[in-house]
């Protein structure tokens, strides 16, 4: 409908069809589709590790160390001659665990911290939204480190020091949404009648603010994975001998040179793991989150 | 950790607090709207090291006993005194300032492990991870902005295709790992590890914090790449430029006045998110090249739970964070009017 | 009429990823010195994109061609960097939205003086002192002091004369005003019409006025272009064509505005709406929404054709419709 004088610089776009189911819109784009598929073959990969891994993740063979890829071992031994691609299986695994505990400790924490701090007003509000600043002030990783030090290492204390990295971040966007939602009228007029709070927030914010939260949760599974990744390869995180994607990189660091898949291989798996969320998170944000998307 | 989470948008609202009818100022009010940056840092520095402090006392194990010598050879009593020596018995906020107050002054107290002052130990390294942060975010400004403005100037040609994919693979890419890729890549043409200090060869240093810096800093200019263009992107096609261009300016002119100041406001803001994840990603970084900053430390610090050494990490670079931060608030507003001469936040 | 000051011959806007799609389809438009044009239409019939073209500004999706004359000189439309020369200095430019319209990070001074810069010679005290006497020259009470503050310091109004003032700093021959008022109250609209009314009588500018509002062009204008979905349906005097209108599309206008005059509580639109560039009707563009439309409307494209009375129309069926209802322009004042 819209001629070109009223479009902007995209003026030869065409509007999709607004009543287009989610899944149709989200799945548009041949760019969405391969990314969404990528996410699914991973987590795929992950759940199924134990029936499609090749060998027992576990199982050392010494006399066959630092293969290189071929013999059955697709992508080489390691150091103790484990199989490279089934500890791969078994680290997606360990991923997948820790993304998704992440994200739902995330939103537990950070979804209501984050309607409070928006909706409350006078001194709570003042309170909690200076906490969710002091909280982002403390970068993630750091933080991590703080509570894994008072913790000790693995991956109970890896998923929290990444729930409360992360929670912050949640809060933020949900406050910002929930400050923008009640100054709609809808939201105004229900304050006015008398409406009790807990009630306007359940019925009239929160599924205003879930579109931004479920973008926001992608993405912070695609940073719970990051993280692990980062903490395992200083040796904080998961600990040997469970395969993780970051300490199976930190035992290829030592062997640059004679072993180089043992460092490229987790490093392409959580690159491209990472590329298809931020990707699939765009996506989602321009179908669940239209006033954020670019 | 290459990225750390953004959201563009609500921090854009955040800082530009947008009056749309406010009275006509009487003057800048950049000394007031510094004076409250500096408040809200402050305000944020008491706690976040609050919390770094109480989140020591967490960690199992009387500290005292520790230090106090090897187990079984004290008796209560030496304890007991380690503790009064310490200032373990006094209230949580007297000791918060005590520790506090004794940082300030540069003395964060003795390593439970390593015998030494924790200032001895942070001298030096804290030098090598400042300088590796500070080299990958100029190598990244130096490359980003330059390449974001050509990509914005050439929209959708082959080349600025070309760079948002390098850009959105870069975003992808995480710090550690790229630090191990270049490692495979270079190893026997450059020296991979070690570090030299400016001051003994400048070329030595330069070779050796060549790889760490770019390893640190691509995804950051992934980053600042992507934001800075679709930023100009956005103020190309704005209103106002349209209007310069209407009047004749030329188009430099309108380029550099114009749309990249405007542009610049989002990418200032990341940028000042994204320093954290930058200093965090040093310590990973530094890891994989062998070079003698905090990274090595703190991880050894948190594996012995060696408390002084991990506080004072963390207080160091939440410090530094939380300044980086502030400058950007004053920097920010400096070029946006509407933050300057608006009173605080909405 | 004397040699035009402004002739826009044939021009064609289309998309550039699909040059059949076409937002502007074969125009002519001429301005007098210093007579007042009106280009009239809903929104998405053209008429900003038209006057976007006149200057090269338009979006990267779109290519223009033709030409236009400007005092005597052609310019090919197609490279619109060729026509850089004549932004500002032949021909100015004021827009829709004030607020969007200046650049929210710079001084409003400092972005007229900018315009001084590219086209006059004067020193920097030299712009300083012009620009303070071009803020005084719109109206603007306390010049120095608005010259020093940012757009959103300054209301919608004020705003729009800091556009104005930019527009008079080179002495422009053509002032294309592109809905000056629309984003603005109405007191504030008068006054912002009467600031230009006197100032393209001072001046002695042309103008091209774009608008919806039949009111304000009835009021302001001398002739008037028609537009709908692309093309000039209409044209002539704003005396005759909006007390007899010809083209059964600028009498539904019409009527839209006589049934706001008398007080309707809705607001009166055209029925239907315009057809998009990819969805044109073979014959007349106007017959699906067209009360008198016969079946030739729906297969022959009727082109302009002169009128008894002076003025073009682009109908098929002129002199076979009913006539007009008349008396438009007495109620036309009753809208401001």
């Amino acid at each position: 409908m819209a001629g070109p004088e009223t479009a902007g610089p995209g003026a030869a776009e065409t509007v999709a069809a607004p009543r287009a189911s989610f899944q149709r819109r989200l799945l548009a784009t041949t760019g969405q589709k391969v990314a969404w598929t990528i996410v699914a073959l991973f987590v795929l990969a992950a759940l199924a590790a134990p029936l499609i891994a090749p060998f027992d993740p576990n199982a050392q063979d010494l006399r066959h160390t630092l293969q290189p890829s071929g013999g059955g071992h697709l992508l080489g031994t390691d150091d103790f001659g484990r199989d490279q691609l089934s500890r791969l299986f078994y680290a997606l695994r360990s991923s997948l665990v820790i993304g998704v505990l992440t994200t739902f400790g995330v939103a537990l924490i950070g979804l209501p911290v984050g309607l409070l701090a928006g909706y409350a007003r006078g001194a709570l509000d003042v309170v909690v939204a200076r906490a969710i600043d002091i909280g982002l002030a403390l970068p993630s990783l750091v933080l991590a480190l703080g509570l894994i030090a008072a913790m000790g290492a693995g991956l109970r204390s890896t998923v929290i020091a990444l729930i409360v990295g992360y929670s912050p971040y949640l809060a933020r966007v949900v406050r910002s949404v929930v400050l923008q939602v009640r100054q709609e009228e809808y939201v105004e007029s229900a304050r006015v009648t008398g409406v009790r709070p807990w009630r306007i927030v359940l019925r009239h914010v929160l599924p205003n603010v879930l579109g931004a939260t479920t973008v926001q949760l992608t993405l912070i599974f695609a940073f719970a994975i990051v993280g692990e990744a980062g903490l395992s390869f200083v040796g904080l995180g998961v600990q040997p001998p469970s395969a993780s994607l970051g300490n199976m990189l930190a035992e290829g660091a030592n062997y640059t040179l004679e072993a180089p898949m043992l460092a490229i291989a987790p490093g392409v798996a959580i690159a491209v793991l990472l590329m298809a969320l931020l990707f699939a998170g765009d996506g989602l944000r321009d179908v669940a989150d239209p006033r954020r998307s670019r | 950790m290459a990225v750390q989470l953004t959201v563009p948008a609500a921090d854009g609202g955040r800082r530009a607090a947008r009056r749309r009818d406010g009275p006509v100022a009487r003057s800048g009010r950049l000394a007031g709207r510094v004076a409250l940056s500096l408040l809200q840092a402050v305000v944020v520095a008491v706690g976040a090291t609050s919390a770094v402090f109480l989140l020591m006392r967490l960690i199992p194990g009387d500290p005292a006993r520790i230090l106090a010598g090897p187990g079984g050879s004290v008796t209560e009593e030496q304890i007991a005194m380690t503790r009064r020596e310490l200032g373990l018995d006094d209230p949580l906020p007297v000791q918060y300032w005590d520790w506090i107050t004794a940082a300030a002054r540069g003395d964060f107290g003795t390593s439970l492990v390593l015998g030494e002052t924790v200032s001895d130990l942070l001298g030096d390294r804290l030098v090598v991870t400042a300088q590796l942060s500070a080299y990958s975010f100029w190598l990244a400004v130096a490359l980003a902005i330059p390449v974001s403005v050509a990509a914005a100037r050439w929209q959708g040609a082959a080349a600025d295709r070309a760079a948002r994919l390098v850009g959105s693979t870069g975003i992808a890419v995480p710090s550690f790992w790229l630090a191990l890729l270049l490692i495979i890549v270079f190893q026997g043409y450059l020296p991979i590890f070690g570090y030299v200090p400016a001051s003994e060869s400048l070329v030595d240093h330069v070779v050796h914090m060549i790889l760490p810096a770019v390893a640190l800093g691509a995804g950051f200019a992934a980053l600042v790449f992507e934001t800075n263009r679709a930023g100009l992107v956005e103020t190309l096609g704005s209103d106002y430029v349209r209007t310069a261009r209407a009047f004749g300016i030329p188009e430099w002119r309108v380029f550099g006045r114009y749309a990249l100041r405007n542009a610049f406001l989002p990418t200032l803001t990341i940028m000042g998110i994204q320093a954290g994840a930058l200093m965090s990603g040093a310590l990973l970084v530094e890891n994989a090249f062998a070079l003698p900053g905090m990274g090595r430390l703190i991880v050894q610090g948190v594996l012995s739970r060696d408390y002084p050494v991990v506080q004072a990490c963390i207080l160091v670079i939440v410090v530094i964070f939380v300044v980086v931060n502030l400058l950007m608030d004053v920097i920010y507003a400096l070029v946006d009017p509407r933050v300057r001469r608006s009173r605080g936040r909405a | 009429m004397t040699a035009p000051l402004l002739a826009l011959d044939d021009l064609v806007v289309s998309l550039r990823s699909n040059p059949a799609l076409r937002a502007v389809d074969g125009i002519d438009v001429e301005v007098a010195p210093g007579e007042a044009v009106a280009l009239v239409g809903e929104s998405g019939c053209g008429k900003s994109v038209t006057a976007y073209s006149l200057l090269g500004l338009l979006a990267p999706g779109l290519a223009a061609r033709g030409t236009v004359t400007l005092d005597g000189a052609a310019h090919d439309l197609a490279d619109g960097d060729r026509l850089r020369p004549l932004r500002g200095r032949d021909v100015a430019m004021i827009f829709q939205d004030p607020l969007t319209a200046l650049n929210p990070v710079m001084p409003v001074g400092r972005q007229l003086e900018d315009v001084l810069r590219v086209h006059t010679a004067l020193h920097r005290r030299g712009r300083r002192s012009r620009v303070l006497e071009l803020l005084e020259r719109v109206g603007i009470p306390a010049p120095d002091r608005v010259a020093g503050s940012y757009p959103f310091e300054l209301s919608g109004g004020m705003r729009q004369r800091v556009l104005i003032a930019m527009a008079l700093s080179c002495r422009p021959k053509l002032l294309v005003a592109d809905e000056p008022t629309t984003a603005l109250d109405t007191t504030v609209q008068a006054q912002i019409m009467d600031l230009l009314r006197d100032l393209v009588h001072d001046e002695d500018m042309a103008m091209l006025f774009i608008s919806h509002d039949l009111g304000l062009v009835a009021e302001f204008c001398e002739r008037v272009y028609v537009m709908y979905a692309g093309r000039v349906v209409e044209t002539g005097t704003v005396r005759r064509v909006l007390e007899r209108p010809d083209h059964p599309y600028t009498r539904a206008l019409v009527d839209c505005l006589a049934t706001m005059g008398q007080g309707a509580d809705r607001l009166a639109t055209v029925p239907g709406s315009v057809p998009g560039t990819d969805a044109m009707p073979a014959g007349c563009r106007f017959a699906p929404r067209c009360p008198y439309a016969v079946d030739a409307c729906r297969t022959t494209d009727p082109r302009l054709a002169p009128l008894p009375d002076g003025g073009q129309a682009a109908c098929l069926r002129i002199g076979e419709l009913p006539d007009a209802r008349s008396g438009l322009t007495g109620q036309a004042e009753g809208t401001r």
